[in-house]
């Protein structure tokens, strides 16, 4: 708290070290959501010019740091995402995980698709809570909604998730008594 | 509750996240309902996968060693002028000294975020987990025939002998081994699962090695010497979606060993017994444990025949647990070498590995069987950086005495009087150093036990604002040590102490220990400036 402190009153070194407390908080969830490092690191660095103008406004008592950090990260790399609006290559092009052998590649690799094919609500309850391991409470307050809706939103992304997997591995099955009749 | 009411419940039962008296209702319903039950099921299935997938998608996605100077330039000016140039100058070298030191791996800049070294302490770790392999790979040289039986202590005691002998071995040294790495305590196959690829030619001291993440088969790290270049990845965007190539960066350097002497010994196994720390101490309490357990015999399914042996001894981890785990390692049953090692600890009532290694294949190769500037390694980007912006601290050479070696470098370093009992002193330098600059140097100290304390150049200008520390230490000789109070950004909870040192010089210097506060400033009482 002393370093937000010093943070907020202008102090470049505080704020300093407060970047490299939190850039991996940052970092990581944005790579996750724009599913590509370059972008993760511009995020990276918009996230916290955001920080840094509006630091000001940050107020301990209503939360901890990280909830509001999360909450700026999430916003802006689903806006970002939201912007650009468009399907990006990685989802029309056959990743080069793809081309390694093993069905469990694959298969983590079509999940790792399909999580990011999920809503901008679904795949921020996906992250912060099987990612972050944040407890659904503190979830809700970082998207600043019930708890319920946590809930049933990670539900729905949970059966999303689930009935993709199921999909992959009877192409899976099939695929092999292919092999197997040839 | 019905079928559709409990199944709306299910992944917050999972998550642990319902009432005590749903949770009741849930399993009462379970117990009889098939349906709810393979639901359950496939619904837990689901949630590991996404779990480990998108921990391992992100274990790689780390910031650039760029990133703040990148942010920096876009603050406002009128704050960015107040940093002064030398610091700046300082935060760069100081980037590398908290990323990669060899045994300094454990490293951290009092400001660097816990999630962040995390990182950066996983790969340095299964990198110098490598090296703890190839090390006793060097020592434990094929030599003696085995007896048909043999007692746990009969096993280490010849497996002490091989390794009290030199190295015989002639032309390219060709390792591949496995290395299991969890040590934030994940739960079973969460960890960091590499293959390290090594050659090492102890005529030439070339030397090459490539880590691979198993489970993506993308490149993790990368470095070799040929003899007139180091290949260095560190600093790279490494194994992010197997799409980017790693870019591994060529600077012209002339000493044989890019992470210095200490690994070049190690690798060409002149070390004649100078095991890592870790690796040594296993070892060393095995052999120690009157209780050490000979499980018995195991055949591996690249052929080789091991002894098993167990014995019950501490195992480091980040996990919050009885420090207490098992440790066990794998003698060949022909040469006593020993192939692998596995260290566990119990939680939640579960066996949890912590790390595991095995070797895949050892043999010798004949001389120009290897490409040493990597011209056939796929998958990377080699960059050419003639300043040697990327070259690598080379660790001074622990034959002669490093304290005086650093003198003859500088006389701005502080050591301790004595390197205290049971603790072993390294010392790194980034080569290259102009004269009239900052220069940065890290001494760290390690004990068999895991524990250690680092000391290293952080900048030459008084601190100015101090008011970050939540403890101040001033010592007898007049060095003063703002301890820093670092908030976890997870729940994993690694602990570290330290902060920054203001010396009479007018320098500052970074401490980073495991130690407890109070050992940490009798240390600090031990400082002095080398000569």
């Amino acid at each position: 708290l002393d370093l937000i402190r010093h943070a907020q009153a202008g102090d470049r070194e505080a704020f300093a070290a407060l970047f490299e407390q939190y850039k991996n908080l940052v970092y990581k969830t944005a790579y996750l959501i724009l599913g590509d490092a370059h972008e993760a690191e511009d995020a990276l660095q918009e996230v916290f010019l955001l920080v840094h103008r509006s630091l000001t406004t940050f107020d301990a008592r209503k939360g901890a740091f990280t909830t509001w950090l999360h909450r700026i990260t999430l916003n802006f790399c689903l806006n970002h995402r939201r912007r650009k609006n468009h399907a990006s290559l990685e989802d029309v092009l056959p990743t080069p995980a793809a081309h390694f052998p093993g069905a469990q590649l694959a298969e983590e690799d079509a999940l790792w698709r399909a999580t990011r094919s999920l809503s901008d609500k679904q795949q921020a309850v996906v992250i912060l809570r099987y990612y972050w391991e944040l407890p659904y409470a503190e979830i809700a307050s970082i998207l600043e909604v019930p708890l319920g809706t946590v809930k049933s939103r990670l539900d729905l992304a949970l059966k999303t998730l689930k009935k993709i997997l199921e999909e992959q591995e009877i192409e899976n099955d099939s695929i092999s008594r292919v092999e197997v009749c040839e | 509750m019905n079928c559709d009411q409990v199944q709306s419940y299910l992944i917050a039962y999972l998550d642990g996240e319902v009432s005590p008296s749903e949770r009741t209702l849930i399993q009462a319903h379970l117990s009889y309902c098939t349906v709810c039950r393979q639901e359950l099921n496939l619904l837990s299935t689901a949630r590991s996968r996404v779990r480990s997938m998108l921990q391992r998608r992100a274990v790689h996605a780390v910031p650039s060693s760029a990133a703040w100077n990148r942010l920096e330039a876009k603050l406002p000016k009128v704050q960015a002028s107040a940093l002064p140039e030398a610091e700046q100058l300082s935060s760069k070298k100081e980037a590398w000294f908290s990323r990669k030191v060899p045994n300094g791996s454990r490293a951290s800049n009092p400001h660097k975020n816990i999630g962040g070294i995390s990182m950066n302490k996983r790969s340095i770790f299964s990198v110098m987990a490598g090296l703890i392999v190839l090390a006793m790979l060097a020592v434990f040289v094929v030599r003696n025939v085995t007896p048909a039986s043999a007692s746990a202590q009969q096993i280490l005691e010849r497996a002490s002998e091989v390794q009290s002998q030199p190295s015989a071995a002639q032309g390219i040294r060709h390792i591949r081994s496995e290395f299991y790495d969890n040590l934030e305590g994940k739960s079973d196959g969460q960890g960091m699962d590499s293959i390290i690829e090594s050659y090492s030619d102890p005529a030439s001291g070339n030397f090459r090695v490539v880590i691979t993440d198993k489970k993506t088969g993308n490149l993790l790290v990368v470095f070799a010497f040929d003899g007139s270049n180091a290949y260095n990845s560190e600093g790279s965007k490494s194994g992010q979606s197997g799409a980017a190539l790693l870019t591994v960066y060529r600077s012209p350097q002339n000493r044989p060993g890019v992470i210095g002497d200490l690994f070049a010994n190690r690798i060409n196994g002149r070390s004649n017994g100078a095991l890592d720390a870790e690796a040594k101490s296993m070892f060393d309490r095995m052999r120690q444990d009157p209780h050490v357990e000979l499980v018995g015999k195991e055949t591996w399914n690249n052929g080789h025949t091991v002894y098993v042996l167990r014995s019950q001894q501490e195992v480091k981890s980040f996990a919050k647990n009885d420090p207490l785990g098992l440790v066990t390692l794998y003698f060949d049953a022909n040469t006593y070498q020993l192939m692998g090692s596995r260290a566990s600890i119990e939680k939640d009532g579960q066996d949890l590995v912590i790390s595991r290694q095995q070797i895949l294949v050892d043999e010798v190769l004949p001389a120009g069987s290897v490409a040493w500037d990597l011209s056939d390694l796929q998958g990377i980007s080699i960059v050419d950086d003639p300043n040697g912006e990327h070259s690598v601290p080379e660790t001074l050479a622990r034959n002669v005495n490093p304290a005086k070696a650093l003198a003859a470098k500088t006389d701005s370093a502080y050591l301790l009087k004595k390197v205290p009992a049971g603790f072993s002193l390294e010392i790194s330098v980034l080569p290259k150093q102009p004269a009239n600059e900052l220069f940065f140097y890290q001494a760290g100290y390690t004990n068999k036990a895991g524990d250690y304390f680092i000391i290293r150049t952080f900048g030459d200008k008084p601190l100015e604002d101090t008011s970050w520390a939540d403890e101040t230490y001033t010592t007898a000789s007049g060095l003063i040590l703002y301890f820093v109070n670092q908030p976890s950004i997870t729940t994993r909870g690694e602990e570290f102490n330290g902060g920054l040192m203001q010396a009479l010089n007018g320098r500052t210097y970074a401490i980073d220990s495991t130690l407890s506060r109070d050992q940490i400033k009798a240390f600090l009482e031990e400082l002095v400036l080398v000569k």
